[in-house]
């Protein structure tokens, strides 16, 4: 079985190049854009750092699920079987956007574009973005055991 | 294919152009504003007036994962041009290109003037569904700097617009003002500021959040990862590393200089967010890179005054802020004050500037420099009209200031004369030699790639770099000869680059990517030093890019036939509009005939140029052009053969080139 991998997010050392964010776009709906990226960098052209927002994967606990999740009426958010990352069924999505407005870390988006709502599902294990990234601001996390997929936490 | 949106300032009228109607002719970017300026800017017009185009487009690649490919070309009669203002270009990086195409633009025409100062704001809110163009006030924008106008209108109209802009330099038509956009990515050369400022145009405000489609999504995106790859790599201004001191002391970070930019750049990569200016007392932030380092003076050599790095952080701040063309401040005018100031340094023809004594090691004096000119003050005024121009007003200095400015008004750039900075040496400044010879500006914007081959990759200024053998191989292999590259040749074979170069520079300016990085030659990752990503070979990424972003179904030659296209169609304008003729471009030839500023040290002698030697070489460049040899301008036959009739038949009916249509007499006799 495949490592269980996580994006690891690093925005200090992000130069704010946005090849993640097109090439998220272009692997996942086939055209560059920004508002096809399931990762978003705000970039602070005049102080500070670059602002990086990506789903966490949120792990469930004793007591919940992801906020995503349990924020969808039609079952369409799940959790991928052997990834353990959350996934959208497309085919029992309705577009109601609920999940977007649960998200605690504003990760979840609405692409205008495709019409439908777009979260990082880690490319199928290969996330793109990363090979994209010339700083290491994102990089490859790989899980220890099964703790963060398995309810009630290790 | 997408629209190009023209917008008229005088009557506030917009219509749309479809870009399938220049491409892949034309190729996009520069390629297409060439075009427009053929049919639209007629003889006559200056850089200033109303009737003069600002152009401002992406390429096919914009807005795409094509690594290197965020800059932004900018095309229109040029104010800094000189003796006149040729049709000229310059670029920018940042992000503000690829906005304007997810808002479903590959280019804006501006034409006409406003009233009074305005924003042009255009914003696709809704993925590309009907993007509003708007000509906001900007009344309260004007007399701001070129950050302080960002950041206002970013409070205005959203933190996620992106922003073309002009300064103080620019609202009072200076010759070298920019147009900029974030904190340090700036047209420079050009003098375009001024006529963003001659039309009231304030900004160009964009928020884009459409789709850019390719062709062929999953080939182009293999290729895009390949390249990017090989560049992060191979190539040896890849990674390079904070510098630790900077990053505690003055919060140094990376900051991409343009969107898609695929490694961490060791010329340009670099922001810092707290800076405190000893001039000013206040705290600044923004990138410091390429031209930047020059601020703060270069210990023994022609630029060593001694600001240090806090004064010159602050200098690039202010000069940046009122939007002033740093190559020009830098490589011209305060080299141009120094030769002429006081004791041991200059003969005192002139001592201070309006009021205050010349001291270049005090930043309160470049404070007070900057302000003069961008404001105009006093002797400001004729600074303001750029280092070329301001000699001839003030009434002194100029025979100072000729040797700095190579030619067409532009300082010196890896010519190995002119610009002090970047070291060049014989036999391998022929090139730019020729290449400065038939340009109207500074080609260096889109045209480092010979120098980088012969001098950064090279032993000469590489203590790593390849072996000459290695060099001279792929000299062979791209230029047909290794006399192109060899740090022993002469005159043989310089024409051959000099014309692939400007090619390339077209094509660079067209698609559009960054002039740092392609053409992609040379790389460490290979054995016989030529750069490759899977089959591709690395003088042809841009080639594989372009067709499979657009599905033009071109060959490597037609490719390139494109660019000559492009190349001859830009001569064609400055033949037309300005008369242009060999005897313009020989007036280069007396800078390279002083001393080299540096020698090769296989040679070891400094070399001038030999005008007996440089006249065969520029013939034989208008031989490989198909350029005539008396008057240097294309020929009937060259322009038929690139499909550009329609412009051979008007420069023959004004008199300017010789039609072929005649009958074919006496041929038979030589």
């Amino acid at each position: 079985m495949p490592d269980r991998i996580r994006i690891k997010v690093n925005r200090h050392v992000c130069s704010g190049c946005l090849s993640c964010m097109t090439t998220c776009s272009m692997a996942n709906e086939l055209y560059a854009s920004l508002t096809g990226s399931r990762v978003r960098v705000d970039l602070s052209p005049f102080a500070d750092t670059h602002r990086i927002t990506l789903c966490a994967q949120c792990a469930a606990t004793s007591r919940s699920e992801a906020a995503c999740l349990e924020a969808c009426a039609e079952g369409a958010i799940s959790r991928d079987p052997d990834g353990g990352h959350l996934i959208v069924d497309y085919g029992l999505c309705t577009g109601c956007r609920a999940c977007i407005e649960a998200c605690p870390l504003d990760a979840m988006f609405w692409n205008p574009i495709s019409e439908h709502v777009i979260k990082c599902e880690l490319c199928n294990g290969d996330p793109q973005c990363v090979q994209a990234c010339p700083t290491g601001a994102l990089t490859i996390r790989v899980l220890q055991g099964r703790r963060a997929v398995r309810k009630g936490g290790g | 294919m997408g629209k190009i949106l023209w917008v008229n300032l005088t009557d506030g009228t917009t219509h749309t152009l479809s870009t399938a109607d220049y491409g892949p002719a034309y190729i996009g970017g520069r390629g297409i504003a060439a075009r427009i300026a053929w049919d639209a800017i007629p003889p006559g017009v200056g850089a200033l007036d109303p009737e003069n185009l600002f152009m401002v487009f992406t390429g096919p690649l914009s807005g795409t994962t094509a690594p290197f490919s965020g800059r932004t070309s900018i095309s229109g009669l040029s104010p800094q041009g000189w003796p006149h203002e040729w049709f000229s270009r310059s670029n920018l990086g940042g992000h503000w290109g690829p906005s304007l195409k997810y808002a479903g633009y590959d280019g804006l025409v501006v034409e006409g003037k406003a009233d009074s100062p305005v924003t042009l704001w255009i914003a696709d809110d809704a993925g590309n569904k009907t993007p509003r163009v708007e000509l906001l006030d900007a009344a309260h924008l004007w007399g701001k700097g070129v950050m302080d106008a960002q950041q206002a209108l970013m409070g205005e109209l959203g933190s996620d617009i992106r922003i073309l802009t002009i300064g103080q330099a620019g609202e009072r038509l200076s010759r070298i003002a920019t147009v900029a956009t974030e904190t340090s990515s700036a047209a420079g050369q050009g003098g375009f500021g001024a006529v963003m400022g001659s039309k009231n145009l304030k900004a160009i405000a964009v928020r884009g959040s459409g789709p850019v489609y390719v062709a062929q999504p999953e080939l182009f995106l293999a290729r895009c990862k390949a390249i990017a790859e090989e560049a992060r790599t191979g190539s040896r201004f890849a990674n390079t590393e904070l510098d630790p001191e900077h990053v505690t002391g003055f919060k140094q970070r990376w900051q991409a200089c343009t969107q898609q930019c695929g490694m961490r750049c060791g010329t340009v990569c670099r922001f810092y967010g707290e800076v405190r200016g000893p001039a000013t007392g206040e705290v600044l932030a923004g990138q410091f890179h390429c031209v930047s380092n020059f601020f703060p003076g270069i210990p023994d050599s022609f630029y060593d005054w001694n600001l240090g790095f806090e004064g010159g952080f602050e200098a690039r701040h202010l000069s940046d802020n009122y939007g002033l063309n740093q190559w020009d401040l830098l490589l011209g005018i305060v080299p141009w004050l120094r030769l002429c100031g006081p004791p041991p340094r200059g003969p005192g023809l002139v001592g201070e500037v309006n009021g205050r004594a010349i001291d270049f090691d005090d930043p309160t004096f470049w404070a007070h420099l900057f302000r003069t000119i961008a404001y105009r003050e006093g002797m400001g005024d004729a600074l303001a009209e750029g280092g070329r121009r301001a000699p001839g007003i003030l009434g002194y200095g100029e025979e100072l200031a000729e040797p700095l400015y190579t030619a067409w008004g532009s300082a010196g750039h890896w010519d190995g004369h002119g610009d002090r900075g970047n070291r060049i040496v014989y036999p391998f400044w022929l090139v730019p030699a020729v290449q400065w010879a038939v340009d109207v500006r500074d080609p260096f914007s889109s045209a480092h790639g010979y120098t980088a081959l012969t001098m950064h990759w090279s032993p000469f200024l590489n203590d790593e770099g390849l072996p000459w053998d290695t060099i001279k191989a792929v000299g062979q292999r791209i230029y047909g000869t290794e006399k192109a590259v060899d740090p022993m040749s002469d005159y043989e074979a310089k024409e051959i680059p000099a014309v692939w170069h400007g090619h390339r520079s077209v094509m660079k300016d067209s698609v559009t990517v960054d002039d740092n990085i392609f053409p992609m030659i040379l790389s460490t990752n290979s054995e016989d030093g030529l750069a490759r990503a899977g089959d591709m070979l690395g003088p042809d990424f841009e080639y594989h890019l372009f067709t499979s972003a657009t599905g033009a179904g071109l060959t490597r030659e037609e490719f390139e036939l494109a660019c000559e296209r492009v190349f001859n169609l830009e001569r064609a304008i400055q033949v037309r509009n300005f008369a242009r003729q060999r005897s313009d471009d020989e007036t280069v030839i007396p800078q390279f005939e002083h001393e080299e500023w540096w020698e090769n040290p296989l040679i070891g002698e400094k070399k001038r140029l030999d005008r007996a030697k440089f006249l065969p070489l520029l013939e034989k460049y208008y031989r490989l052009r198909g350029w005539d040899l008396a008057q240097g301008r294309p020929t009937w036959s060259k322009l038929q053969e690139l499909g550009l009739g329609d412009v051979a038949g008007e420069l023959a009916q004004a008199g300017l080139i010789e039609s072929d249509t005649a009958e074919p007499q006496g041929h038979g006799d030589h």
